[in-house]
């Protein structure tokens, strides 16, 4: 008996140990995992503020003191910027060290380090794009006394210190389901991260649309529906007009395939991503971002107000980190920083405030290269001479360590280049070039006028393009779409021909050529991701893909209120009107009582009814309302009845026109596009948009029960989802009810994943007063209070007033949460 | 009781200096030194109560609900799920290693001195 309970022990031991040390399957080794004094469970231990902490760091040249506020903002106070940088490093570590790795893998193309192959896709992306490459070359090229290399080194000590006296109690959640230790942060994990921002923002090249719809329906007829310049312009830059233009002239109808486009269609093979979020998102202008300024004249109180609200996939935690650097006569800067950024990307000082949106000019273009050998290029021809070229081994390893894939990168002086259906294409971005944007935010920073901080930026800041807005105390706005365009012999419209130099980029669009505008007599300034400039005006091509409407809506908000306060500018952040739904509706209407007084076509009963809700509705998108559903699912019946020339055999859409050059192609009701080409008689547009109408409405009462009841809000179908980093629900906030929709400037896009992803206003008046919200926390643990307690306000479209104390002193304990002193140390 | 205490307390204490391997540790010294009819079930018994200790300063802070609902979340299991195997891991690795400690105990007192 005695040896059969020792037998027994023995095993239960063995397999307790075992599984104790070991992972097995996902799930951790659980030891490690469940102890109560070190384990997850003590999480909850780590998950307030620090409370009068110090702690050293390598390389802090004197003592530095963060206070944390009631909304859990650290304000550093230090007496160098680089000593400020260092702390920041610090704090975002402490707060967001998991978000700091996974950046890092994501934008380094390592994801399969924790995802295994299921990640390869994402990472050859990454990698065959030369990103990671680009990473290496800032960091080459940059000499040690630039400020870019001297900031990302300070904030790599921060962050290292912080993973070095981490309590075994504060490591993150993340780190332990995966079984790992975060490591060590390299400066040039900046870099990375730098470059990730310029994928996320710079890689809008409509050829690729472009392209595929002249494969479908040439190449005349292609130029039209995604052109080069939109239909509807109300620019940034003001063009004087003072309402916006319509080109209503007629779109050449569909042509015969154009076999020359079939191969460099194929040039979606770059973003394999983009291509999936195209098939996925229609109309890829719901990807917004906003922001404006009024100049005193215009508003409320006689001082200058400056709202922004840059739109981003949401994740939790949130992609921005919000905190205060204060350098006694040298820098007091407060904003939105993005973790492993050493600088505060958005923000304001005690004079001026900037905010940015997308610019969204394409700056990448392809070349169709000719090489030496098509198996293992080492040359390629230009000007009848060879150039050689780089192979460049990517490596991409397992969650062990093991290598599941190995590719080789070819590179032209050019860029990265791809095989793509027998031909060799390669790749020029300026993204690849740029390098010293970081810069541009630490010197913006210190800008003591909205001329001195677009003047910063302009120096040093390459890609992605943006819409840089700024507002000062002196009651100045300026806007500049600061970023490098580059100057070619022909447009970048298709792929261009890399045998011949002629083709290459010539130089660089000067500073005075890009888009901008300073204390405009309209009295302010708006950019939504609209044309930067009217191309009446300009003789440039900038390329790209823009977005009218929320332009046109913010543009009639501003125009129609002479005296804007700030509560009018956090209002129309999440204003629910739609300039889209404003000129649609009417057509929809007129089109129910036509087709209706014909006698023929759909079912009368049911048009009537579908006219007279879409009557009713107020083309407001509030989480309540019973109207948008109908409109917008017979807006996604008329696109997809309309455009069935673009469509394969299988009846898949690669590509969809713009809702704006759907609102060009209304002007001309007779137009071939109208003609659905499955039925026998030819249908003009009042029969499309009827069928539309009534296939929508006989669609949605079937999904959400009886027209007009609580089932037909929009809420039913509309919802904002933030996932969690990896993707774990339990993690996420998900399937909330939220206001916007296309069109409106808080929509919501991307699977209900992409939106407002932080909102400002600023007042600028003798002080500075500030209010801002993120959908999101400051803290990056589940456990925490402030890991997404953000989101009711953000979800509500309120903000908060935030501190902003010259000194530590200055923040009286009662909105104190926690303190932390950093002291030098090796 | 004086036994059942002290053995946590050891427990509790070793578990904080050298992680889950400090309940193994406790336990097999437990085991070799006590000598009473059922001590591997009082070792495990302690194991509860000082991995349930340590549970209890964690869940200080107020956020141990939280926690515990989002690890379970993750996990997919319930939460009282998830608290019962935390504690029945301690306990089934402290009554093993109890057992082998007991049994190293008997050896060790049967060698003669002269052997």
């Amino acid at each position: 008996m005695r040896v059969l309970r020792l037998l027994g022990a023995v095993l239960v031991l063995g397999a307790g140990l075992f599984i104790g040390a070991r992972p097995i399957g996902p799930a951790p080794a659980l030891g490690a995992f469940l102890e109560p004094a070190h384990g997850v469970w003590a999480l909850a231990r780590a998950a307030a503020s620090p409370a009068g902490l110090d702690a050293s760091v390598a390389g802090l040249r004197e003592p530095v003191e963060v206070v944390y506020d009631d909304r859990a903002v650290p304000h550093i106070f230090a007496r160098s910027e680089e000593d400020a940088y260092r702390a920041l490093g610090y704090v975002v570590a402490r707060d967001r060290l998991f978000q700091l790795y996974a950046q890092t893998l994501a934008a380094s193309g390592r994801l399969t380090e924790i995802g295994g192959a299921q990640a390869l896709p994402l990472d050859r992306e990454m990698r065959q794009l030369g990103l990671t490459r680009a990473a290496e070359g800032i960091a080459a090229r940059l000499g040690d006394t630039s400020v870019t290399v001297r900031m990302a080194r300070a904030y790599a000590d921060g962050v290292n210190a912080y993973i070095a006296r981490m309590p075994a109690a504060e490591l993150p959640l993340e780190f332990r389901l995966l079984g790992r230790r975060p490591p060590k942060w390299e400066p040039i994990d900046s870099y990375f991260l730098q470059n990730r921002m310029g994928w996320t923002l710079a890689n809008i090249a409509n050829e690729r649309d472009r392209v595929g719809a002249a494969a479908k329906v040439g190449a005349a007829a292609a130029n039209a529906l995604f052109p080069d310049d939109s239909p509807i312009v109300e620019p940034i830059q003001p063009n004087g007009q003072g309402t916006p233009r319509f080109d209503t002239s007629p779109l050449p109808p569909p042509g015969a395939p154009d076999s020359a486009s079939m191969l460099l269609g194929a040039t979606d093979a770059w973003l394999p991503s983009r291509r999936r979020a195209r098939a996925d998102d229609e109309d890829a202008p719901w990807r917004a971002s906003n922001n404006w300024a009024v100049m005193p004249k215009r508003s409320a109180t006689g001082h200058a107000l400056l709202a922004g609200d840059p739109h981003l996939d949401l994740t939790l935690p949130s992609i921005w980190y919000e905190a205060h650097l204060v350098v006694p006569g040298r820098l007091d800067v407060y904003g939105a920083t993005i973790p492993g950024l050493p600088a505060v990307v958005l923000g304001f000082n005690r004079d001026v405030a900037w905010t940015f949106t997308n610019t969204g000019a394409d700056v990448m273009d392809y070349y169709v290269e000719e090489v030496d050998d098509d198996r293992h290029p080492t040359r390629h021809r230009v000007d009848g001479a060879w150039r050689p070229i780089e192979p460049r081994v990517e490596v991409y390893r397992g969650q062990k360590g093991q290598t599941i894939a190995v590719d080789t990168v070819y590179y032209t002086f050019r860029g990265p280049m791809q095989r793509v259906r027998g031909r060799w294409l390669s790749l020029r971005w300026t993204v690849l070039d740029a390098g010293r944007e970081a810069a541009g935010f630490i010197e913006g920073a210190r800008a003591r006028t909205a001329a001195e901080f677009e003047d910063a930026m302009a120096r040093t800041y390459r890609a992605p393009a943006q819409n840089m807005l700024a507002a000062d105390r002196a009651g100045h706005i300026a806007i500049r779409s600061t970023g490098r365009y580059p100057i070619r012999a022909r447009n970048g419209s298709v792929p261009l021909d890399g045998t011949s130099s002629a083709n290459d980029w010539k130089s660089d669009l000067p500073l005075e050529r890009w888009p901008q505008a300073f204390d405009p007599a309209q009295g302010y300034l708006a950019s939504a991701n609209q044309q930067p400039v009217d191309p009446r005006a300009v003789d440039f091509w900038f390329g790209g893909s823009y977005d009218p409407w929320r332009a046109l809506r913010i543009n009639a908000l501003l125009r129609a209120d002479s005296a804007v306060t700030v509560d009018d500018m956090r209002r129309f952040q999440t204003d629910p009107g739609s300039a889209r739904a404003d000129l649609y509706v009417p057509y929809f209407l007129n089109a129910a009582l036509r087709v209706a007084s014909r006698g023929t076509g759909p079912n009368r009963v049911v048009l009537a009814e579908a006219g007279r809700l879409l009557n009713r509705w107020d083309r407001r998108y509030t989480a309540s309302n019973t109207g948008a559903v109908l409109f917008e699912s017979a807006m996604r019946e008329a696109a997809m009845e309309t455009w069935d020339e673009l469509a394969s055999e299988n009846g898949a859409r690669r590509v969809t026109p713009s809702s704006a050059v759907f609102a060009r192609l209304m002007h001309d009701s007779a137009s071939a596009w109208w003609d659905d080409r499955s039925t026998p008689q030819v249908e003009d547009r009042d029969a499309i948009l009827a069928s539309s109408l009534v296939s929508a409405f006989l669609a949605t009462r079937q999904r959400l029960g009886t027209p007009g009841d609580s089932g037909w809000r929009w809420s039913n179908v509309h919802h904002v989802n933030i996932p969690h980093l990896l993707r774990i629900p339990a993690l996420s906030a998900l399937g909330m009810p939220i206001d916007g929709g296309p069109g409106t400037l808080s929509p919501i896009a991307i699977g209900g994943s992409n939106g407002p992803s932080w909102r400002m206003v600023v007042e600028l008046g003798p002080t500075v007063h500030a209010w801002t919200t993120y959908p999101g926390g400051q803290s990056g643990n589940p456990a925490s209070p402030r890991y997404k307690d953000r989101i009711p306000q953000w979800l509500a479209g309120t903000l908060e007033a935030v501190h902003v104390p010259m000194r530590a002193s200055e923040l009286p304990p009662s909105q104190r949460s926690g303190s932390l002193t950093l002291l030098p140390g090796r | 009781m004086l036994a059942l205490l002290a053995t946590a307390i050891a427990m509790a204490s070793l578990t904080w200096l050298l992680g889950w391997w400090g309940i193994v540790i406790a336990a097999l010294v437990a085991g070799t030194l006590l000598r009473r009819r059922g001590a591997p079930w009082l070792v495990a018994l302690s194991a509860i109560v000082a991995w349930g200790a340590l549970l209890a300063v964690d869940s200080f802070g107020g956020r141990f609900a939280t926690l515990a609902t989002l690890i379970a979340g993750v996990m997919r299991v319930p939460v009282p799920a998830l608290l019962i195997v935390t504690l029945l891991f301690g306990a089934l690795l402290a009554w093993s290693a109890a057992v082998v400690g007991d049994e190293i105990g008997r050896r060790v007192r049967s060698t003669p001195p002269s052997a």
